[in-house]
């Protein structure tokens, strides 16, 4: 399993199988010298807060019996010390909680993206969600790991409020420590009613913005109609719904933040009224009764903690759960199987003619394309001329998206489904030209993509080859940026790039999905007088471009899902009249 | 042929199209007041009702430390349990009175700000969907999105959180000092200057270096799901190549670089808290000296000391909280000068003639289509058209042909309306397009752009998107002439399917047919097609090309394109090179001419491979006309 498992520069991760549940005690485990950390100081943190109260219960008895001056200090010393000792306690477990919540998210993404980015391949899913999905919930999982310091610190301190309260006075503590957590917990039905109701609205507005966002993508479709009128009403229509929706929310939102408010304060009635009669009774002293109040009020903090805590644990796990569907999705590829299988039946072929062909295709079928039989000579340059969802079939199994229904591949004397995944981009390189992907960086950090090594002289080389004559003709031009996607670049000659990377990459064979269909004919002449005189390995061109197809060795033409002839261009429009109308278009 | 030239020309144009794009603008901080001015000036009376209720909710808050230290002296000063019993009753009057002024208040600051945000969220959007395409253009949808949405998102986070946070807490603070001040002014007062003394180095140096770290933040988080999103969706190369080692380095880079500014930004609201409760504590141990020396004095009761000290301990929470609020605030102010920008942008290029009603509303055939001396281009001095003049004649279906970047687009743009001419005039039957609203040339004169959206939408919605008015017979009809229909038909919705630009049913082809369902059911007297069909593969090109041309019969068409194949269909052919036309008029004569025009198509059908004897199968006579529709 390791072979495939991307590689040696992936990140640690816990397993593709992991539950929802293991990838948060995996993330937690890995960081538990921040929890540990975290929650001494989040303890002392909150420490701060309830000895306030008590420093001025006593300070307030000082007062009334008439103590010194000296003695005041003295607490006026102690406020100081213990309220810095908590800010500073507080500023270091606000930094564990930042550490935590960032560092836990990151792993949390980490494991989704090396699944994502896994050679196996299988998830579907658009990127953009994909990314939505790893960014939020792995932020839920990291708020996890902030909970674990406040949540720690709030048990400790609830225990030894507790036992305070006792010891000073049974019935008033016994009275606090009754009437304080039915206060909590007369909040947490709002509690839950509110998130529920908020994650369906937050959808709501989510998925409002999501149209308005739709209609102007198509802002230029639409312009060119008069259909601008028809979008905003459009827009008005979600926009109406969105304000609905927002309002209501917010009725739900002001129940829970009056009752939220109130809820403490009601306690504080029966407190203060029995607090007070037992100083008239000479019970307890007047600052006593004091703290007692104050702590009572302090109480709802460590409470609200622990109620936090519950839901951020809940909507971590179900973030976390999300996050292990995505991740064990099967593999479209199971390169395990494949090796098990293969190994044993072609051995006696292995010496035959793995010399003369560069790539040779038996019976391979996928959909409804196949049996396709191919052979491409070593260093020659094929071309296979095939409809769209032909090529794509093809393209995809030649670049081990998926697996074929059938027949074998072989890669000189290999057996493509046998070659380790990641190995795979030395033998078989194919691009989707077509629709050439560009990172947001530098020509030639683009280019080294495709050969990390290859030198400034060699993606010049590649990229004159590709014919980007005017590209290079710029005093920036490998170290220009090209934008995002690498739209500061035309389609041309962003096509004309992804031939460049193809040229530099270091494969014995590789194939080229529709290289020129974004070209104008001119471009398109150069582009084969310079690709065809390049040094180039084994070639594959996938394409109905009669210009490209008339300058290969010989063209393989496929038609209804299997190779009808392999001939030269000329002889194909001759012969095939099928292959005039594909290529030409004429009937 | 050797097109370099060409092809050079079109990716400098290109590039002075990037640089020259505009920026989306920004409005100045004047304009922003003014807006603000505006928006709650229009609504007075709701804002003086939310104000009234946050200070009666407040008033009632700051109350409680008073109703404490009023125990405390009852209990010290021989109350008895009457006393306590009427001020439980008091502390529970308080509570109600701060529920049902929280309940309303937070209710009516949110219809407040809803309503303010549904406003806007209207006006942006209006004033995206009516700026000029040039403007669209340039700047491309992805900034006009973030203006919309992103923005609109952030201002609707301020205001439903930031800023009644920030009136609560203000109005907190303030009351919480006026109480203390009520106890006993000489104490308060010295809180509020030992505490602000105290604590005034950290504000201020919070207050200097926090935007700018909440901005790097913010920019790291998007750059980082920036990054993600490039390799999520661009995986299949990485794994072409062998190169997904390098992009988790890349990630990692820019995890690490998150963290690092998100604890920069915790280190900011670290040394705020710390000096703010330093200041606190500090504050505290001076009212308590005080206090207790007052007391001994007899200048103050055992209760108005502990009320004191309570306010005392309350201080601070407020002003952190609204500190830690200011960065929201920063955002929301440059949201609504991003959103306010493009609003004065869109109304300064309002277009606003009607279309003039000079002869019988009648005419339902093509229009004439005069372009007289037109100069045009993306950046100054640097023409992409020079000096055209074209007359199209009613009813006239031309092809225009020529090297990419040779300025074929630069002239559908022209014709659309959609760029205006440095100098000279585009003339649509007479009437010059420049000045006329979009919708009332819409009506007559239509482009079909290259890339075409499918809205996310039904697909009645999608089709008379140009003709709202349309029935669903007329619809059925139009997505029937296309070919549509066909697979419409066996959807179990029909016209009712909600479609998508990723719903799996449509591929590139669904969604041309789609967009020329569209331009039929509009039904335009002039049509400019600019690529409309090259995103398809051949095979589908040329069935759509052709239902186009059928159904197009009679009006005036404009056909950019890069295939020459049916340049021998059309009425004419216009060649443009650099700027230039540069060969004119059907198709057979430029070819017996040897022009230009001749040039290209041999150049084409060499390319092409087909022999000269396949072209005259594609004589004007195998006209498109003929076939059914």
């Amino acid at each position: 399993m390791t072979a495939m498992m991307g590689g040696a520069s992936a990140p640690p991760s816990p397993g593709y199988e992991a539950t929802g549940g293991a990838i948060i005690r995996w993330a937690l485990k890995r960081q538990w010298r921040w929890i540990a950390l975290g929650a001494t100081t989040g303890m002392i943190w909150m420490a701060g807060f309830a000895a306030a109260p008590v420093l001025v219960g006593y300070a307030i008895d000082d007062a009334i019996d008439g103590r010194s001056g000296a003695r005041m200090a003295m607490w006026a010393v102690a406020f100081l010390g213990v309220v810095t000792a908590s800010a500073i306690a507080g500023a270091v477990r606000h930094r564990c909680a930042i550490t935590l919540w960032a560092t836990i998210g990151l792993l949390a993404e980490g494991h989704l993206t090396r699944r994502v980015l896994d050679r196996r391949g299988g998830i579907d899913r658009p990127p953009a969600e994909l990314v939505s999905l790893g960014v939020g919930d792995a932020n839920k999982i990291g708020r996890i790991g902030d909970l674990t310091n406040r949540g720690g610190g709030a048990v400790v301190m609830l225990v030894v409020v507790a036992v305070w309260l006792l010891a000073t006075s049974v019935s008033l503590g016994l009275l606090v420590l009754i009437a304080v957590p039915m206060s909590a917990a007369a909040i947490l039905p709002f509690l839950s009613r509110y998130d529920e109701r908020s994650t369906v609205e937050r959808r709501e507005l989510a998925s409002a913005s999501a149209a308005a966002a739709d209609g102007i993508q198509g802002l230029r479709t639409a312009h060119g109609l008069g259909g601008g009128r028809q979008i905003r009403s459009w827009f008005r229509e979600r926009s109406g719904l969105m304000h609905r929706s927002a309002l209501s929310l917010v009725r739900i939102e002001a129940t829970l933040f009056a009752t939220v408010g109130a809820i403490p304060l009601l306690t504080l009635v029966p407190v203060l009224w029995y607090g007070g009669v037992q100083v008239l009774d000479g019970t307890i002293s007047p600052g006593t009764f004091v703290t007692v109040v104050g702590l009572a009020q302090f109480l709802a903090m460590p409470l609200q903690t622990l109620g936090e805590a519950a839901g951020v644990v809940t909507a971590g796990r179900a973030s976390a759960r999300r996050i292990e569907q995505i991740v064990t999705t099967s593999a479209s590829i199971d390169a395990e199987a494949a090796t098990s299988t293969g190994s044993a039946s072609d051995s006696t072929l292995r010496g035959d003619r793995s010399n003369a062909f560069a790539l040779r295709l038996e019976a391979v079928t996928v959909g409804e394309l196949g049996p396709v039989d191919l052979q491409v000579a070593r260093d020659a340059t094929v071309g296979v001329a095939a409809d769209h969802q032909a090529i794509a079939a093809l393209a995809g199994i030649l670049a081990r998206h998926r697996p074929s229904g059938g027949g074998t591949i072989r890669v000189g004397a290999e057996r493509l489904d046998e070659i380790p995944l990641d190995d795979v981009h030395h033998r078989l390189v194919v691009i989707d030209s077509e629709r050439p992907w560009l990172l947001s960086a530098s020509l030639l950090d683009n280019l080294r993509l495709a050969r990390s090594s290859a030198t400034r002289a060699d993606a010049e080389a590649a990229l004159r080859n590709a014919a980007c004559d005017e590209i290079l003709a710029r005093s920036d031009a490998l170290d220009r940026l090209i934008g995002e996607r690498g739209l500061q670049l035309s389609g041309g000659q962003r096509q004309r790039i992804a031939t460049a990377q193809a040229l530099l990459a270091p494969a014995q064979i590789v194939a080229l999905i529709e290289p020129t269909s974004a070209l104008d004919a001119a471009t398109e002449s150069l582009y084969v007088e310079r690709f065809m005189a390049s040094a180039r390995p084994t070639t594959l061109l996938l394409t109905t471009s009669p210009r490209l197809l008339s300058a290969c060795d010989e063209v393989a033409f496929i038609h209804n899902g299997v190779v009808a002839r392999t001939a030269s261009h000329h002889e194909l429009l001759e012969t095939e009249p099928a292959y005039g109308r594909l290529v030409l278009g004429v009937e | 042929m050797s097109g370099a030239p060409g092809e050079s020309r079109a990716s400098e144009e290109s590039e002075r199209r990037v640089s020259a794009a505009d920026e989306l603008p920004l409005a100045s901080p004047s304009v922003v007041r003014g807006w603000v001015r505006d928006f709650v000036g229009r609504r007075r009376r709701k804002a003086v009702g939310v104000l009234v209720l946050l200070v009666i909710t407040t008033a009632a808050f700051a109350s409680i430390p008073g109703i404490i230290g009023v125990a405390v002296s009852t209990v010290t000063d021989g109350g008895d349990r009457g006393d306590l019993a009427l001020l439980a009753a008091v502390m529970v009057a308080v509570t109600v009175v701060m529920m049902i002024g929280t309940y309303f208040g937070r209710n009516a600051a949110a219809e407040f700000g809803e309503s303010i945000l549904d406003e806007l969220r209207l006006r942006v959007y209006d004033a995206t969907v009516a700026l000029p395409g040039s403007v669209v253009e340039s700047v491309g949808t992805g900034e006009l999105v973030a203006r919309t949405t992103g923005d609109v998102e952030t201002l609707a986070g301020a205001t439903r959180n930031a800023i009644p946070v920030v009136l609560f807490t203000t109005l907190g603070a303030a009351g919480n000092v006026i109480a203390m001040a009520i106890v006993d002014v000489r104490l308060a007062a010295v809180a509020v200057i030992t505490g602000t003394a105290v604590s005034a180095l950290g504000v201020r140096w919070y207050l200097r270096t926090a935007a700018a770290r909440y901005e790097r933040e913010r920019q790291t988080e998007s750059s980082r799901s920036g990054a993600l999103l490039e390799r999520y969706s661009g995986r299949a190369t990485l794994w072409a190549f062998g190169a997904t080692g390098t992009s988790y380095q890349a990630l990692a880079a820019c995890g690490d670089e998150r963290v690092a500014s998100q604890l920069a930004t915790a280190h900011a609201r670290n040394r705020l808290r710390v000096s703010l409760r330093v200041g606190q504590g500090v504050a505290l141990g001076v009212v308590v000296m005080l206090g207790a020396y007052f007391l001994r004095t007899g200048s103050l009761s055992a209760g108005a000391m502990t009320a004191a000290t309570l306010y005392t301990l309350r201080l601070m929470d407020p002003v952190t909280a609204l500190l830690e609020q200011l960065d929201s605030l920063q955002q929301a102010q440059a949201s609504l000068r991003r959103i306010a920008g493009v609003v004065e942008l869109s109304e300064a290029n309002d277009r606003i003639a009607p279309w003039p009603e000079i002869d019988a509303p009648a005419r339902r055939g093509g229009l004439e289509v005069r372009v007289e001396n037109v100069t045009f281009g993306y950046e100054a001095n640097l023409p992409a058209l020079e000096q055209i003049d074209l007359t199209i004649p009613a009813g006239q279906r031309v092809m225009v042909v020529g090297p990419s970047g040779a300025g074929k687009s630069t002239l559908a743009g022209l014709i659309c309306g959609t760029q205006l001419p440095w100098t000279g005039s585009v003339c649509v039957d007479d009437v010059d397009v420049g000045p006329i609203r979009r919708d009332e040339l819409r009506a007559r004169v239509a482009l079909v752009a290259q890339e075409t959206h499918t809205f996310e939408r039904s697909i009645r919605d999608n089709v008379s998107i140009g003709r709202p008015a349309a029935d669903d017979d007329e619809i059925t009809e139009c997505l029937q002439k296309t070919g549509a229909w066909s697979w419409i038909a066996d959807l179990p919705d029909g016209l009712d399917t909600i479609v998508s630009n990723t719903h799996p049913a449509m591929t590139a082809a669904r969604a041309q047919q789609l967009n020329l369902a569209r331009v039929i059911c509009l039904d335009p007297q002039v049509v400019v097609l600019d690529e409309a069909t090259a995103d398809l593969d051949l095979l589908s090109a040329g069935q759509a090309e052709r239902q186009l041309g059928a159904i197009l019969h009679d009006r005036t068409v404009v056909w950019i394109a890069h295939r020459l194949d049916n340049a021998p269909r059309l009425d004419r052919v216009i060649m443009i090179a650099d700027g230039r036309i540069v060969d004119d008029g059907p198709h057979d004569q430029l070819i017996a001419r040897d022009g230009p025009y001749g040039r290209l198509w041999d150049a084409w059908r060499a390319a092409h491979g087909g022999t000269s004897s396949r072209a005259s199968d594609r004589t004007p006579t195998h006209s498109p006309d003929d076939q059914p529709a």
